[in-house]
């Protein structure tokens, strides 16, 4: 009985100083970390954004994707979204059990799974040869990934179409080609 | 007396736009069939629409210039130049279409950076294009680079003062004609599509756990782009969005093929390779690829970007084998490249400058001219230290000895030269908008030399007039300026010849 | 040369051992060069 409740303390304490260290994980942007590196090298951080691309389960325990946390993930593009310049990205490296089961990834027609992570800021990283990416040790899904519908342009078809056309016309119309002046 | 063309000249320069557009109509087929099969719709309407736009015009041109006679160099080369030129013009429709530029000028840049395989990029939302489109930007690598093999070898060699083949410097000769020319170009291209997908496929599913179709996409898609030395990539984090040494490894070797010449992939493959060591390019290129690997190497050591060799060796040798051969692939970010000064700066941007070898799809000023101004710079120094009656050695090996003529080096001077002033003048323009004069330099140079790095430059936002002079350099560069200053003569005759 | 080119302007076609060692080649080029890289780096740290 007394191991027992020493257990549960020892549990708990362990788990209060995870989430306390948790907690004190500072809270930035991709944009945060590719301007500062090295302000938050080694640190514990917390990222909000969208999974883009591919999954990659490697097969040593781990997954690797893309976090993008641009604004085209809340306004896709395709559905009329604002340009708002290029996509701020960072790769991820996750335990692979924390991959699984997660929408797929962001792509075309595709907005991947808006997902808060929390891990270490590898930057210039030794052990991946200098490599920099966001180890993380934690996931939460904040909003499931969903398709987004295109909205076609007839218009553009259609004259394509009859250019084609006009295309053809003009080489198989005329059998014997003009004498040349 | 400026003599003006005639409508006989404008007939045979208008078949061949003709054939030129007719061709890739055709290419186009290959985007639309993508679109089709993957359902991407908006991309298939727009597709359809360029297509159209090629077909007709080419179509146009060859009814009302009838009649395939020889083409002349000078009809060649304003051949060339209207086509870097109108083609992305053309090709950027379904770019426009996307809703992913901000302007038709930027679809026409990323047209443009495509075609002449530079790789710059005013996309936005990358991550969510389709792959269509993705397909579209990496294909116009494929013909641009293909293209500029065969036109380099073809027209460039021979005829006007300023052609770096002028004399007898030209590695086409191994080939007696031009049909087995470009029958053997397509041949190593073809070995290194099947070798370099399955390559990179392969990395791609077992090294990094993608799904088979999506292993295949960025095989094919990384594979433009490198041997086509172009730098263009399928996702926003260039070639660091697959974290792999492996991936990378792979990717290098399709870019030091592709920066290699036409004459070295023949002896490579058919014999003779011992002689490569001996020629002046080649020697030339090693000893430039050494000094500004080894300046690149010092400078990010001694602003301690890297803190174990492993680390400095895999970052610092991919950037600068992208940078020397023009191809533009990134393992850092843009900003983070920005950083990489000093020493550093000064061996990537010396390295982007010098280029690969000629009629290859790096640009640059190319190893061989690189060579041949040192060989006669250094032959003028030594006349001057040595006594009269000491003879030197006018000569210089490249497959085979060839006299270092005046002539020869005056043209391999004057190209160098302007690239130079072309490199200058880009920085220049940036620097009047406010970039700070390295970051101006580096990114002039990128666009001039076709490379593609970039140190965040370019983006969206940039000012109107600088994105035309980049668009310009591309232009100017990818065609080592001949072409176009034969456009502009034939243009200027037009209007004031006789 | 003469009878090699004519000879090569018929029969261009794959050359698959050649291609092979050609590719080859190419693969030990970039290993060299990462190699010569790892070499100038590990100098480059001692130094700095």
């Amino acid at each position: 009985m007394k191991r027992r409740i020493a257990a549960i303390g020892i549990l708990g304490a362990f788990l209060s100083v995870i989430s306390v260290g948790m907690a004190f994980a500072a809270e930035v942007t991709v944009a945060d970390l590719i301007e500062s590196p090295t302000a938050y090298a080694g640190q514990t951080v917390t990222v909000q954004g969208e999974l883009i691309g591919d999954y990659g389960f490697r097969g040593n325990g781990f997954m690797w994707t893309q976090l993008d946390d641009d604004r085209y993930a809340e306004s896709p593009v395709v559905e009329g979204g604002p340009l708002t310049g290029g996509n701020l990205g960072i790769g991820i490296q996750m335990p692979a059990d924390l991959g699984e089961g997660l929408s797929p990834p962001g792509g075309y027609r595709l907005a991947g799974p808006i997902v808060r992570v929390t891990g270490v800021f590898k930057y210039h990283s030794q052990d991946r040869q200098g490599e920099t990416y966001l180890d993380v040790e934690a996931l939460e899904v904040v909003t499931e990934g969903r398709r987004i519908e295109e909205h076609p342009l007839p218009f553009v078809v259609v004259l394509g179409a009859l250019l084609v056309l006009v295309a053809f016309w003009l080489h198989w119309s005329h059998r014997s080609p003009a004498a040349l002046p | 007396m400026l003599i003006r063309p005639t409508v006989h000249d404008l007939r045979i320069i208008g078949f061949y736009l003709g054939r030129v557009f007719t061709i890739v109509a055709v290419a186009g087929l290959l985007p639309l069939t993508w679109a089709t099969l993957g359902r991407e719709w908006n991309p298939f309407g727009s597709f359809l629409l360029m297509i159209g736009v090629f077909a007709a015009i080419g179509a146009l041109l060859i009814r009302i210039c009838p009649g395939a006679e020889r083409l002349d160099w000078s009809h060649g080369m304003v051949v060339v130049a209207v086509t870097w030129l109108v083609v992305p013009l053309i090709g950027a429709i379904p770019f426009a279409l996307s809703g992913h530029y901000g302007s038709l000028l930027d679809a026409y840049f990323d047209a443009m950076s495509g075609l002449s395989t530079t790789g710059l990029s005013l996309v936005q939302d990358l991550d969510h294009l389709a792959p269509s489109l993705n397909f579209w930007r990496h294909l116009l690598h494929f013909l641009g680079g293909q293209g500029i093999v065969i036109a380099a070898l073809v027209l460039f060699a021979g005829g006007g003062a300023l052609t770096l083949y002028y004399g007898e410097a030209r590695d086409d000769r191994v080939l007696p004609s031009v049909r087995s020319t470009a029958r053997f170009i397509w041949a190593v291209a073809l070995l290194h599509l099947v070798a370099g997908v399955l390559a990179l496929g392969l990395a791609a599913w077992f090294v990094l756990g993608f799904t088979w179709e999506r292993s295949l996409f960025h095989g094919l898609m990384i594979f433009f782009a490198g041997f086509d030395t172009g730098g263009f990539t399928p996702q926003s984090t260039s070639i660091g969005y697959y974290h792999s040494a492996w991936f990378e490894l792979v990717a290098a070797v399709l870019m030091v093929a592709g920066a290699m010449s036409f004459g070295v992939h023949f002896a490579l493959w058919w014999g003779g390779r011992k002689k490569l060591l001996a020629n002046l390019e080649t020697r030339t290129i090693v000893a430039t690829f050494l000094v500004t690997m080894a300046l690149t190497l010092f400078g990010l050591a001694a602003i301690g970007a890297y803190s174990n060799v492993a680390g400095l060796s895999r970052q610092g040798v991919f950037q600068i084998l992208s940078a020397h051969t023009g191809t533009g692939f990134a393992t850092v970010g843009p900003s983070e490249l920005a950083t990489w000064g000093g020493l550093a700066f000064g061996g990537l941007a010396l390295a982007m400058a010098l280029g690969g070898m000629a009629s290859s799809t790096a640009g640059g000023v190319k190893a061989l001219r690189v060579g041949l101004t040192v060989k006669a710079v250094a032959n003028d120094v030594r006349d001057v230290l040595l006594p009269e009656r000491a003879v030197v050695d006018q000569s210089y090996f490249q497959y085979q000895r060839h006299w270092l003529t005046s002539d020869l080096a005056k043209a391999a001077m004057t190209v160098s030269l302007l690239y130079v002033a072309l490199f200058l003048i880009g920085a220049g323009v940036g620097m009047a908008y406010g970039v700070p004069l390295q970051d101006a330099l580096f990114e002039s140079v990128s666009a001039g030399a076709s490379v593609g790095l970039s140190v965040g430059v370019t983006q969206p936002l940039m000012p109107t007039v600088l994105k035309l002079t980049y668009i310009t350099q591309m232009w100017l560069g990818r065609l080592e300026f001949i072409a176009v200053f034969v456009l502009i003569g034939f243009l200027w005759s037009a209007v004031r010849g006789k | 040369m003469k009878g090699r080119a004519k000879r090569l302007g018929k029969a261009w076609l794959p050359n698959l051992e050649g291609g092979a060692i050609s590719f080859a080649i190419e693969v030990v080029i970039v290993v060299l060069v990462g190699l010569i890289g790892f070499a100038i780096a590990a100098l480059a740290l001692w130094i700095f």
